[in-house]
């Protein structure tokens, strides 16, 4: 009796402390979720029932196809890119205490305002912009491949100091014993580092993973400010796809491809847990 | 708050006795661990917080479905406030309802209003006054001509005239530029107390005294305003006190002055008591209303607001454009009497003239009388049936601030008190919006079913909104006006899309070229433009001052379009053949002149505030006091260009008095400007939402937005699409006035320091024949779409220019535009 009491109380109280959570996410994400899932069933403002139609009708848009591919390629040379480069200068951190210090320079991206860092952008960029300028050239940014570039390295600029607290954060959780006991028995430090550094951080890899790519559609607001509702083919991401839908009154394939997006998107995001999982079980 | 107090008492205790209750079974659990007394409370204070979570929600709940019901709810309750009360909601009545009164001497403006012994006196321009007498419910108008003043009113010899309530006037003479003051008698005397010089204007005390304001000064911020007055029986004047500022609007109220100033942009409201000729402290309330109107003051007889004394004299009355407020001076409350928005005090397109309050005859809520510059004159008169807040909500939305859509939806509600007509705009100039976001919100409130009843499409996605079926059709409501022959079908026809018809435009523009008669004959096209461009031997100017690449390719967008094919494709040929016209257009315009005196005039034009509207180098602009500053009087005086080009669809009929005076003077021609078609730009296009509640409301609403009575008793910008409203005002305008001319002139100190005078009479019969043959021959409307368009005027800037090969500008604008064609 008095087991089951401690049990009901103790499940209780957790339930209470989980409850505004799980009422957020279930009123503010999966019902809405939900709704998302029914309406891609269903016409856009007549509401009848179309079956899979607006699943052909979007696979079969170029428009969607194309920010398909480049939210894939995009999310392909960007995340390797922040990873690692966060990472090393991380581990340099760590080994350069005085490079530590300049921590907080490496955050003030995240905390600049998205307004800010187009004006600066288009600035620096534009065809008349400052380095134009220095290079003496004509070369327009903004526009083609160049904007590629230029978007990959606004994300990787701006989230480079979160990604780098994180990576400090893992390698602080590094156990400093076995390090200490790898070096007494002659190990160097690239060894260390690939031998004993990196496996401790897999687990916190697959968190920074996911929250990179989550970061990674942020910078969306970026490349709409710069070049608005239309940009050039090389960045239009999926955001946009969607956000012109949106105005253009296309609910039903925007349900759809957002479905569309949240199953590729959570395949992924399960796919890398199992990965880890089955390391870490193999370990 | 005693009971609240011992209830909740009793809550604790009854929460309190919960936990001694647990702490017992505790204890007899076999529990020998006891809780003090504080930790009873405590699990008492935890467990009522507890419950008071869902409490808290179900009352944050209760809250904001009791409060969110929308406007319409509201409308349906019957008053602001009936939330949620539906049918059962007892309606709140009593509200102002307007009456338009029958006129006398159309076309006079009025002056002044004033109560006399049997009626209103209205006074007008030229003596052409009236008497608007009561009569039962009706107001009937009876002529009031001074025999003494008509043989100046005949000669429409009075500028700027004041009439009292015993007869006397003061005026000036056009003929002579002297002043007089004529006693009620009908005796002339000269009155000279200002210079002849000095800007004076008039105004009747209603006081036993006319107040007249000289404006005199010699620049920015160093205009003074001298004040006197005069007796209106003897004629006798007295000197006041001089403003420091330059006064633009006198209002006198009992003992109390109003001056309305603007220097500078810098507007205020100075206050004097006339009997102690002091000035009085500011009253920052009533400054605070006035001062976004004052910058629209000017020495004139419209006026954008009007102070006025009440009835029983302790307060004023100011009238602006968002209603009809009741002030006690120096108190801190303007009490709304009338709201602007919903009868035709809020009418934009319109200024007061004059105002004035009387008693009811049964001892009620004080009567009103406005009359505007248009010539208009209204009664407002309680009504203790009419609800307070009209029953039905009919939402009309634009993208932006529609001049048409308001006067539409002022006049409207003037005439339909049982409805109120919500003016919505996506984009102001406040709240930043961009077009991307306003049409995020339209969307929202569409998937939400709160979508507005009638839409301007002008700048929204049509096809889109087609293809969802957003819009109804309109056939059948503009069959009859169709089939009658109404519209400009030919401008109309092509709104047809499968035999329907979706949306009708307000009004619709042209382009018209100008130079001498046998160059722009031959121009049908846009080759045959630039041709004439390239064989133009012109020294020192451009061509046709278009200059830079986004002018040029704004100013040829509106002629040509077409950059979609048959099958909704870019059309690589005709973007490529756009853009290499625009390119030979570029270079010819400036040819033969440097580099800085290319720059000197592009810049000179850019700083030209009304080459920037719409997009036009010759842009007529309604009722435009800056006439003198128009882009055809800068082109030819300033610049001497050949040729002019630009929209034409303002204050239509008056622009084409304006239009035939400079180019007679110049000895210049016009034509329309086309690219093969005649195109014309739609202007106000009404569609009706498909979901909407109100559909004979908001389909009743279009009809009047588009019946010849609206069309030809307001300014709409554009040519009206009604054609008989057209018809009508070109009648009118041929009959308009004694003399049947008009004269106006504009002196210019520029490059040349050459100084023009203009005499601009009124259109002829074979004038309004041409500009009617020019309306006829128009075979296709040129609605660009919004991306399209905004991606060339992007892109294409550097191919006109030459930084960028076209036909790589092309493979640009036809890979972007694929792409939004592609979702």
């Amino acid at each position: 009796m008095r087991l089951r009491k401690r049990f009901n109380c103790t499940w209780l109280s957790k339930g209470m402390f989980l409850l505004p959570g799980i009422l957020g996410v279930l009123v503010f994400t999966l019902i809405p979720f939900l709704d998302v899932v029914k309406r891609s069933f269903y016409t856009s403002l007549s509401g009848e029932y179309c079956a899979l139609d607006n699943y052909r009708r979007v696979l079969q848009n170029k428009a969607f196809r194309l920010a398909l591919y480049n939210t894939a390629r995009f999310m392909g040379v960007c995340l390797p890119l922040l990873l690692v480069s966060g990472l090393l200068l991380a581990v340099a951190m760590e080994r350069h205490s005085f490079l530590e210090k300049w921590k907080v320079l490496y955050l003030l991206p995240m905390a600049m305002p998205a307004a800010t860092i187009v004006l600066v952008w288009k600035l620096l960029f534009a065809r008349q912009g400052l380095i134009n300028g220095l290079l003496g050239a004509h070369i327009d940014f903004l526009q083609g491949e160049n904007a590629f570039w230029v978007l990959v390295f606004t994300y990787v600029w701006r989230n480079l100091g979160y990604t780098l607290v994180l990576w400090l954060a893992a390698l602080k959780a590094v156990p400093g014993e076995i390090l200490e006991a790898a070096r007494v028995d002659g190990a160097g430090e690239a060894r260390c580092f690939f031998f004993i550094t990196l496996p401790c951080l897999k687990g916190s890899c697959y968190t920074i993973t996911v929250l990179s790519l989550l970061n990674a559609f942020k910078v969306f607001r970026e490349a709409f400010l710069i070049n608005g509702p239309y940009p050039s083919g090389e960045i239009y991401l999926l955001q946009y796809v969607f956000h012109n839908w949106y105005a253009n009154l296309d609910f039903d394939k925007m349900a759809a491809g957002a479905v569309l997006s949240a199953a590729v998107t959570g395949s992924i995001a399960m796919l890398l847990k199992r990965l880890w999982d089955r390391r870490e079980e193999d370990r | 708050m005693a009971e609240q107090g011992m209830v909740k008492s009793s809550a604790e205790e009854r929460q309190e006795a919960k936990g001694t209750e647990a702490e017992t079974k505790i204890i007899a659990a076999g529990n020998r661990r006891t809780e003090s007394n504080f930790q009873t409370r405590y699990r008492a204070v935890r467990k009522k917080r507890i419950y008071r979570i869902p409490v808290l929600f179900l009352a944050a709940a209760l809250l904001l479905g009791g409060c969110g019901a929308s406007l319409r709810d509201m409308a349906q309750g019957g008053a602001l406030g009936a939330s949620g009360e539906g049918d059962a909601a007892v309606p709140v009545t009593g509200r102002y309802v307007e009456e338009e009164l029958p006129v006398v001497f159309e076309g006079f403006s009025p002056l002044d209003l004033f109560p006399v012994k049997d009626g209103i006196y209205l006074a007008k321009a030229q003596g052409m006054d009236g008497l608007l007498v009561a009569d039962g419910d009706r107001v009937r108008v009876q002529e009031m001509l001074s025999e003494a003043f008509l043989p100046i009113g005949e000669r429409n010899g009075a500028d700027r005239m004041a009439v009292a309530d015993n007869g006397a006037r003061i005026f000036g003479l056009w003929e002579d530029g002297k002043r007089y003051f004529m006693t009620p008698e009908g005796e002339m005397r000269e009155w000279d107390h200002f210079a002849p010089e000095n800007y004076v204007t008039f105004l009747y005390g209603r006081d036993g005294y006319f107040y007249a304001a000289s404006l005199s000064g010699s620049g920015y911020g160093s205009y003074s305003t001298a004040l006197c007055r005069v007796d209106v029986e003897t004629g006798e004047t007295e000197h006041l006190w001089e403003f420091p500022e330059a006064v633009t609007n006198l209002s006198v109220c009992g003992d109390y002055l109003f001056a309305g100033y603007n220097d500078v942009g810098e507007g205020g409201i100075l206050i004097y008591s006339i009997s102690r000729r002091e000035q009085l402290e500011e009253d920052s309330l009533l400054t605070k209303a006035l001062k976004k109107y004052l910058e629209d003051e000017s020495n004139s007889d419209k006026h954008p607001y009007l102070i006025m004394p009440s009835v029983s004299g302790e307060g004023i009355y100011v009238l602006t454009r968002e209603g009809l407020f009741y002030h006690v001076m120096y108190g801190n409350v303007m009490e709304q009497v009338i709201p602007g928005d919903l009868c035709s005090i809020g009418d934009i397109s319109r200024m007061y003239a004059a105002m004035c309050v009387t008693e009811d005859e049964g001892g009620g809520m004080p009567v009103f009388w406005i009359a505007y510059d248009s010539g208009e004159v209204v009664r407002f008169t309680y009504d203790e049936e009419v609800p307070a807040v009209p029953e039905t909500l009919v939402r009309v939305y634009s993208l932006q601030n529609d001049n048409n859509v308001r006067q539409a939806v002022t006049g409207y509600q003037a005439r339909h008190p049982e409805a109120y007509i919500q003016y919505e705009t996506g984009m102001t100039d406040e709240d930043g919006q961009t077009r991307d976001d306003a049409l995020k919100n339209l969307a929202t409130r569409i998937a939400a079913g709160d979508g507005p009843d009638v839409f301007v499409m002008d700048g929204l996605p049509l096809d889109s909104y087609l293809e969802k079926g957003v819009l109804m059709d309109l056939t059948e409501t503009c069959a009859g006006l169709m089939d009658a022959g109404v519209y400009f079908e030919n401008v109309t026809d092509c709104f047809y899309r499968e035999g329907k018809l979706y949306t009708v435009p307000m009004a619709f523009q042209i382009t018209l070229l100008m130079g001498e008669t046998e160059q722009i004959e031959g121009v049908d096209d846009l080759e045959d433009f630039a041709a004439l461009l390239e064989e133009m031997d012109v020294e020192g100017t451009s061509r046709i001052g278009l200059l830079s690449e986004e002018r040029i390719l704004t100013f040829l967008a509106m002629v040509s379009g077409g950059w979609l094919d048959e099958d909704g494709e870019p059309d690589r040929e005709a973007l490529s053949r756009f853009l290499t016209l625009c390119r030979r257009v570029y270079l010819a315009d400036g040819a033969g002149m440097s580099e800085d005196a290319l720059q000197e005039e592009a810049a000179e034009r850019l700083d030209s505030r009304w080459y920037s509207r719409d997009g036009a180098v010759y842009d007529f602009i309604n009722a435009n006091p800056f006439y003198w500053k128009s882009g055809l009087a800068d082109s030819i005086c300033y610049f001497h260009n050949p040729l002019s080009m630009g929209s034409f669809g303002g204050d239509t009929l008056y622009e084409l008095n304006y239009l035939l005076a400079d180019l007679g003077y110049v000895g210049m021609d016009y034509g329309i400007f086309s690219d093969g078609e005649t195109a014309c730009m739609p202007l106000s296009m009404l569609a009706v939402n498909q979901a909407t509640g109100v559909r004979e409301e908001a389909l009743d609403f279009v009809e009047y937005a588009l019946s010849a009575d609206f069309q030809s008793s307001v300014v709409l910008k554009g040519i009206p699409v009604n054609k008989g409203a057209l018809y009508d005002m070109e009648k009118a305008n041929l009959s308009h006035r004694p003399g049947n001319f008009s004269a106006t002139g504009w002196s210019f100190e520029g490059q040349t320091e050459e100084s023009v005078v203009v005499e601009v009479e009124w259109a002829s019969l074979e004038d309004f024949e041409k500009l009617n043959d020019i309306l006829d021959g128009i075979n296709q409307i040129n609605i660009h779409d919004a991306v399209v368009y905004d991606t060339v005027m992007e892109l294409g800037a550097s191919a006109v220019n030459g930084e960028k090969d076209i036909e790589e500008t092309v493979d640009a604008i036809a890979k972007k535009v694929q792409l939004y064609l592609a979702e």
